[in-house]
C-alpha cells in the first residue's frame, strides 16, 4: 500500500515538474534548475554515504557530465535530452573504476582518494586544450539549446526520478546490506554479502546521477570551464544538503537542498550591500544547523511527531 | 568419526608480518561438534577467520566436503554453507533485530527458505521474536549473542562456526546460550566452536583441539581433554572437577538417547 502511495507521489511530482515551470515567473526557472541539480548531487552523495562511502569527488562526476554533454553537442550535435545517456554511462563507468581502484580504502582515506581524482580531472581538463578548450572553456553549440522552460522541466523530472530511485533503493533488501556495510564491511562479508559488488554498484549509480547534474548545468548556462565544472563547491554543497536535511534519509537531501538554496538566496538579498556579510550569515546558519540538528531537519520533524521513541528504547537496555 | 566435512591441512596465517597460526591441521566430521580451546592469543580466532575466509591463507589447504576452498572469497563460503557467529557478536547496532536476521539470509541459497528458517530461529530464540522491532544495539549482551547465532543460522549453515559465544556473558546466560547451541547440534548442523570457557565447551563438544602459541598442542575426545592434566592446568583452574565432567558426560548421553530433540 505504501508502494502505491509512493507511485502516486512520484507521478504527481512528475506532472508538477512538467507543468509548473510554464506558470512561474521566468526568474524561477533559474532557481528551480539550480535546485534540481543540487538535489541530484545531494541525493547521489547520500546514497554513497548510506553505504559508508564518504565522497569528496562529486564535482568530478559533475564535471565529466558537463564536459561530455558540451563536447558531444559541439562535435555531433547530440541534443539535450539524449546527451544525458552518454554522460550517465561515463559517470557510472568512472564511478565503478573509482570504487574498483580505491579497493579497500575506507573513511578518510577513501574521501581523500576521491578528492584527489576529482582535482586530477580538473587539471586534466586544463591540460588538454585541444579537446576541452583548456582554461578558456567551451561554449555549447547554441542552435540546439532548448529554451529555458524545457530545460527546467526536464531537470525537475530528473530530480524526481533520482529521489524515486533512492526511495525504491531504501525499500529494497539491498538497503540492509548497504546500511550494514556502513557499520562493518567484514561483518557483512561473513553474512554472504560481497561488499565489493555493492561498493562498485552504489558508486556507479551515484556517479551516473551526479553527472546528470553537470549535463543540465552545461546546457543551461551554455558555457563551461574547468574551474566551474570541477568546482569544489559542488562537492561541498552535495554533502551540506543531506547533512542539513537529514543524513541517510530519502527526503533529507531534498529538504536540505531547498533549505540551503533558500537560505543562500535570502542572506544574499538581505545582506547584499556587502557580499561577504551575506556569506558569513549563511555560513553561521549552516554551522549552527548542523550542530543543533544532528539528524537534520527531517530528524527534527520526526522527533516532533513521536517524542517517545528514544525514551521507550532506554528501559529495554537497562533490563 | 564420520566423513570429514572440514579439513585444515598445515595452515599458516597471520596479520601483516606477524604469523599467528602455523602448521595447524584439524578435521571436523559431519554433524560433529568440535571445539578449539586455548588461552588468549593462541590463534583460535585466527583459525576461525581462515576457515571463513576473512583473512587470506598464507600456506596449507582448507577442504570443505572434499573441495579445496583455500582461495574462495568469504561471501561464497557463506553460500556454500559455512556461517560464522563472530567474536564480540558484531550485530549491526542501528538495524532492528529483524533486519539483522534478514541480512543473515542474504545469500541466494538461504533466501529461498527464508520464512521457514526464520520460524525455526525464532522458536529456538523466542526472545528475538519479542524484540524483533528493536534496534540490536539496545539489547543486552546475551540477547545480542542470541541474535548473532540466529543471524548465522539464517544463512542455513551446514557448518556453523561459533567464535566465543560465551564472551562477556553472565554464567546464567552462558548456560542458556550453550543449551541453544546443543539444540542446534542435535538438529544435525556441524559446529566448530571456539571457546575460552573450557568447561562449557567440553560439555557440548565431542572432540577438541588445544591451541597454544599458534599450534595444536593437544587433541582428543572431550572427555579425554577434560581429564587431561595439561588442559586443566593451562586453562581450567581449580573450579573444574571430575564430578562436573561426569555430569556433562551424563548430559551428553541423555542427549544422544533423545535424538528427536527440537530442530534448529
Amino acid at each position: 500500500m505504501i508502494a502505491v502511495r509512493g507511485w502516486i507521489i512520484i507521478l504527481g511530482s512528475l506532472v508538477v515538474a512538467l507543468v509548473a515551470p510554464h506558470f512561474l515567473p521566468p526568474g524561477f526557472s533559474d532557481w528551480l534548475t539550480r535546485l534540481s541539480t543540487l538535489i541530484l548531487v545531494a541525493a547521489s552523495w547520500n546514497m554513497m554515504a548510506n553505504a559508508g562511502l564518504i565522497s569528496l569527488g562529486h564535482s568530478g562526476f559533475w564535471g565529466l557530465g558537463a564536459y561530455s554533454a558540451a563536447l558531444l553537442a559541439n562535435a555531433f550535435h547530440i541534443p539535450f535530452w539524449l546527451s544525458i545517456v552518454p554522460a550517465m554511462l561515463l559517470g557510472a563507468f568512472f564511478g565503478a573504476c573509482l570504487a574498483y581502484i580505491t579497493g579497500r580504502l575506507r573513511g578518510l582515506f577513501f574521501a581523500i582518494a576521491t578528492l584527489a581524482t576529482s582535482e586530477a580531472l580538473r587539471v586534466v581538463a586544463l591540460m588538454v586544450p585541444k579537446l576541452t578548450g583548456g582554461a578558456e572553456g567551451v561554449f555549447v553549440f547554441d542552435q540546439i539549446r532548448p529554451d529555458r522552460i524545457t530545460m527546467t522541466s526536464f531537470s525537475l523530472c530528473l530530480a524526481v526520478a533520482t529521489v524515486a530511485t533512492s526511495y525504491f533503493l531504501s525499500r529494497s533488501r539491498y538497503q540492509y546490506a548497504l546500511r550494514a556495510m556502513r557499520d562493518s564491511e567484514s561483518a557483512v562479508q561473513m553474512l554472504g554479502v560481497n561488499p565489493a559488488r555493492f561498493r562498485i554498484g552504489v558508486t556507479a549509480l551515484s556517479g551516473a546521477i551526479a553527472s546528470c547534474a553537470g549535463v543540465i548545468t552545461a546546457w543551461f548556462t551554455g558555457y563551461i570551464d574547468p574551474g566551474s565544472a570541477f568546482d569544489l563547491k559542488i562537492t561541498i554543497s552535495a554533502q551540506i544538503a543531506p547533512l542539513f536535511g537529514g543524513l541517510y534519509t530519502v527526503t533529507g537531501p531534498v529538504v536540505g537542498s531547498i533549505a540551503i538554496l533558500a537560505l543562500s538566496e535570502l542572506t544574499r538579498l538581505y545582506f547584499n550591500y556587502s557580499g561577504g556579510v551575506g556569506l558569513l550569515v549563511y555560513g553561521c546558519i549552516l554551522v549552527f544547523g548542523v550542530l543543533m540538528m544532528p539528524s537534520g531537519l527531517v530528524g527534527l520533524w520526526k522527533r516532533r511527531r513521536k517524542p517517545v521513541v528514544t525514551d521507550a528504547a532506554v528501559p529495554a537496555r537497562a533490563k | 568419526m564420520t566423513a570429514a566435512m572440514l579439513e585444515l591441512d598445515n595452515i599458516r596465517a597471520g596479520y601483516n608480518d606477524a604469523i599467528a597460526v602455523e602448521n595447524i591441521s584439524l578435521t571436523v566430521g559431519q554433524s560433529e561438534v568440535v571445539c578449539l580451546l586455548g588461552a588468549n592469543g593462541a590463534g583460535k580466532t585466527t583459525t576461525m577467520r581462515v576457515v571463513t575466509g576473512l583473512i587470506p591463507l598464507l600456506g596449507g589447504t582448507i577442504r570443505y566436503n572434499g573441495e579445496d576452498i583455500s582461495q574462495m572469497p568469504p561471501h561464497e563460503r557463506v553460500t556454500a554453507g559455512i556461517c560464522l557467529s563472530p567474536e564480540g557478536r558484531q550485530v549491526f547496532p542501528d538495524l532492528t533485530v529483524m533486519e539483522n536476521l534478514s541480512l543473515g539470509s542474504f545469500n541466494r541459497r538461504a533466501r529461498r527458505n527464508r520464512a521457514q528458517t526464520l520460524d525455526q530461529v525464532l522458536t529456538l530464540f523466542p526472545k528475538l521474536a519479542e524484540r524483533s522491532g528493536q534496534a540490536a544495539g539496545l539489547m543486552s549482551g546475551g540477547e545480542q549473542q542470541m541474535l548473532a547465532i540466529g543471524r548465522a543460522l539464517m544463512g542455513q549453515p551446514k557448518l556453523l562456526a561459533l567464535d566465543e559465544p560465551s564472551l562477556g556473558l553472565s554464567p546464567k546466560m552462558v548456560s542458556t546460550v550453550f543449551e541453544s547451541i546443543q539444540t542446534i547440534a542435535r538438529s544435525g548442523i556441524t559446529i566448530l566452536l571456539v571457546e575460552q570457557n573450557t568447561r562449557a565447551a567440553l560439555s557440548i563438544a565431542q572432540r577438541g583441539y588445544v591451541l597454544s602459541a599458534g599450534r595444536v598442542v593437544h587433541e582428543g575426545t572431550a572427555a579425554d581433554l577434560a581429564q587431561s592434566e595439561m588442559v586443566q592446568k593451562a586453562f581450567v583452574g581449580a573450579a573444574f572437577t571430575k564430578q562436573s565432567v561426569r555430569k556433562s558426560r551424563r548430559e551428553r548421553r541423555l542427549a544422544e538417547s533423545n535424538p528427536g530433540g527440537a530442530g534448529a
